[in-house]
């Protein structure tokens, strides 16, 4: 069964069409594809996880979903600098230090399109004031934001 | 709510306006020109 009904993937599909200015690639890290399983290993949220991002993918020609298995290619996730899964890196022109971890489901989907089309802008709607502060920190700001699944 | 959590020493709780967000990043992160007494 499809994350999106039709109606949604519409709307999805001609948002991207507006606002995805500029291509973006998804590397989706799962604990691994398929084959062997390791004890311990929690598969069914990636599953979950990579279904969405593979549907979400389909709806633009700007965007590009890799998939990647967090055993069989430690290389890329270092250099990614990803260490648990599920784990999506957002990579625009640029990459900006976007990493999603977990399930974009429920009201995170809201915010995976917001920052695939913020990633894909390279642009984001924050006050001059507020870059001229950013422009003087002494050393980069790792943020991260803590939700609940809703 | 969201919890956000800044370099791994400042952190808050909930939706902030942007003044205040930036606030705790230069908290958090510091300024390459600011004064020892600026807080």
């Amino acid at each position: 069964m499809p994350f999106l009904n039709d109606q949604d993937a519409t709307i999805v599909r001609n948002r991207f069409a507006k606002d995805l200015s500029h291509p973006v690639s998804m590397e989706f890290f799962a604990p691994s594809i398929g084959g062997l399983v390791l004890p311990g290993q929690e598969t069914e949220l990636a599953d979950y996880t990579r279904q969405i991002l593979t549907e979400v993918a389909s709806l633009s020609p700007n965007l590009t979903l890799n998939v990647h298995s967090l055993v069989a290619e430690p290389e890329a996730a270092q250099k990614l600098g990803i260490t648990r899964t599920p784990a999506t890196a957002v990579i625009g022109a640029q990459d900006f230090g976007i990493r999603y971890y977990g399930i974009p489901g429920g009201y995170e989907f809201a915010t995976l399109l917001d920052l695939i089309i913020a990633v894909s802008q390279a642009n984001p709607p924050i006050a001059p004031e507020t870059r001229g502060i950013l422009r003087r920190l002494k050393s980069d700001a790792r943020i991260q934001v803590f939700v609940t699944p809703t | 709510v969201p919890k956000i959590v800044i370099n791994d020493d400042t952190e808050f709780v909930g939706a902030q306006p942007e003044p205040q967000f930036v606030s705790y990043v230069v908290q958090a992160a510091g300024l390459q020109d600011a004064s020892p007494t600026a807080e």
